[in-house]
């Protein structure tokens, strides 16, 4: 009887943890591969202010292609490449922008979030951020060959830390091709926004 | 036999259950920057910590501060005991935290210790924009401010520390004040962390 109890107490505790802990989820920061310092910046943009965004169309997390073009006329456009998933500063930038949705949706403008990785490795890690409300596009093949047309694709295989404001027209207005090692504030990316409406 | 049977069995269950309850949290941290942990507070030097003026009439009236003011030490704010979160926008742990923070203060107003204990929050390496945002986002009732060149978190020590960090402060006139109460990321009830917090600042007995 007693070896009875004690059995399902066990039982009962091990659910109970099971539960307690799952209910607090799995940490992303606890699962971030360590890259170190980095060269800030290893690569030669291609592009330039007041030209015209290179078209391009990837895979997004949602199963569609999304095409740059398709924004063209109707909603000005940030572009957010991050270096690669499950790497410091990229694991907390784009949940800052989680919470900044309706600061980017004042100035009428879309985001969209790329990185050289893999649908599947996208998913898990964004999975982990509790989700992100913008797409979230994969340049993984033919490898980085967006990240290549803009000019910030790096040595390693992966792309800068880069933000571009594109307008309703199709062109750019705004890049800023950030220390890889170091996460760009938001002041800077919401002013470019704001700037946008400027004459 | 069946004395000894009975512990014995126990001791193993014991054990099962230690493995189990081990087990079960080892693949499923707490989504923090650094699991939950109780920690022996570290001293603060000063609370001569030069702050921006609150971003509001009543955030200023909240510290007991005038609502002009361009900017402020820490030891002004009129308090008995100071709570400070040390937090980031960008950490999606502070996020997920925020409302649980908010209750605190909740309670707190409903406590009778409204006007002894006090609230901060800083918001490391964050920009006035980037703490507005997140005041925005979670109706944060209590005053924040931006710390992007660290300052502030440094003087507080807390610069290592995960986030959120929360640091407990009893307040006293030069370096009589003292930290009673520092800890790492989440806490699950709101009422036990505010019970924490009035039991080591000495204003409910333990």
């Amino acid at each position: 009887m007693r070896r009875l109890l004690a059995v399902s107490l066990v039982l009962m505790a091990g659910l109970f943890s099971v539960w307690i802990c799952g209910a607090q989820g799995e940490g992303l920061q606890d699962n971030i591969y360590q890259v170190g310092k980095l060269k800030p910046v290893d690569s030669r943009l291609k592009v330039e202010v007041g030209q015209s965004a290179p078209d391009f169309s990837l895979p997004s997390l949602k199963g569609e292609e999304v095409q740059l073009s398709q924004y063209r006329g109707k909603k000005n456009v940030v572009l957010s490449f991050v270096p690669a998933a499950w790497t410091p500063v990229c694991s907390d930038q784009w949940p800052g922008y989680n919470i900044a949705r309706a600061m980017i949706e004042k100035y009428d403008a879309v985001l969209l979030g790329i990185t050289v990785d893999n649908l599947p490795t996208l998913y898990a890690w964004t999975k982990q951020m509790g989700g992100l409300w913008f797409p979230v596009l994969s340049d993984f093949w033919p490898h980085g060959s967006i990240a290549e047309r803009y000019g910030i694709l790096r040595s390693e295989g992966v792309s800068e830390r880069a933000l571009f404001v594109i307008d309703k027209q199709g062109i750019i207005r705004y890049i800023d091709v950030h220390d890889i090692n170091t996460r760009p504030d938001l002041d800077a990316l919401i002013g470019a926004l704001a700037d946008l409406s400027k004459p | 036999m069946k004395r000894t049977m009975g512990p014995r069995v126990y001791r193993g269950g014991s054990m099962i259950l230690l493995s189990i309850l081990l087990a079960g949290c080892a693949g499923t941290v707490p989504q923090t920057a650094e699991p939950p942990r109780m920690e022996a507070p570290k001293a603060i030097e000063s609370l001569d910590i030069p702050l921006p003026g609150p971003s509001s009439g009543a955030d200023a009236a909240y510290l007991g501060l005038e609502e002009s003011t361009d900017g402020f030490r820490m030891d002004q704010i009129k308090a008995g005991v100071l709570v400070v979160e040390v937090f980031d926008m960008y950490c999606r742990f502070c996020q997920g935290m925020a409302p649980k923070v908010d209750e605190v203060y909740e309670l707190n107003l409903r406590s009778g210790f409204a006007s002894e204990v006090k609230m901060i929050g800083i918001g490391r390496m964050n920009t006035a924009l980037e703490v507005a945002t997140f005041k925005e986002k979670y109706k944060v009732q209590f005053p924040l401010f931006p710390d992007n060149d660290l300052s502030i978190t440094r003087a507080l020590r807390a610069q290592d520390e995960g986030t959120p960090h929360f640091i407990v402060i009893k307040m006293a006139p030069g370096d009589q004040m003292q930290v009673v109460h520092t800890f790492t990321g989440a806490f699950e009830d709101p009422k036990v962390f505010y019970g924490v917090i009035l039991e080591r600042s000495g204003l409910r007995k333990e």
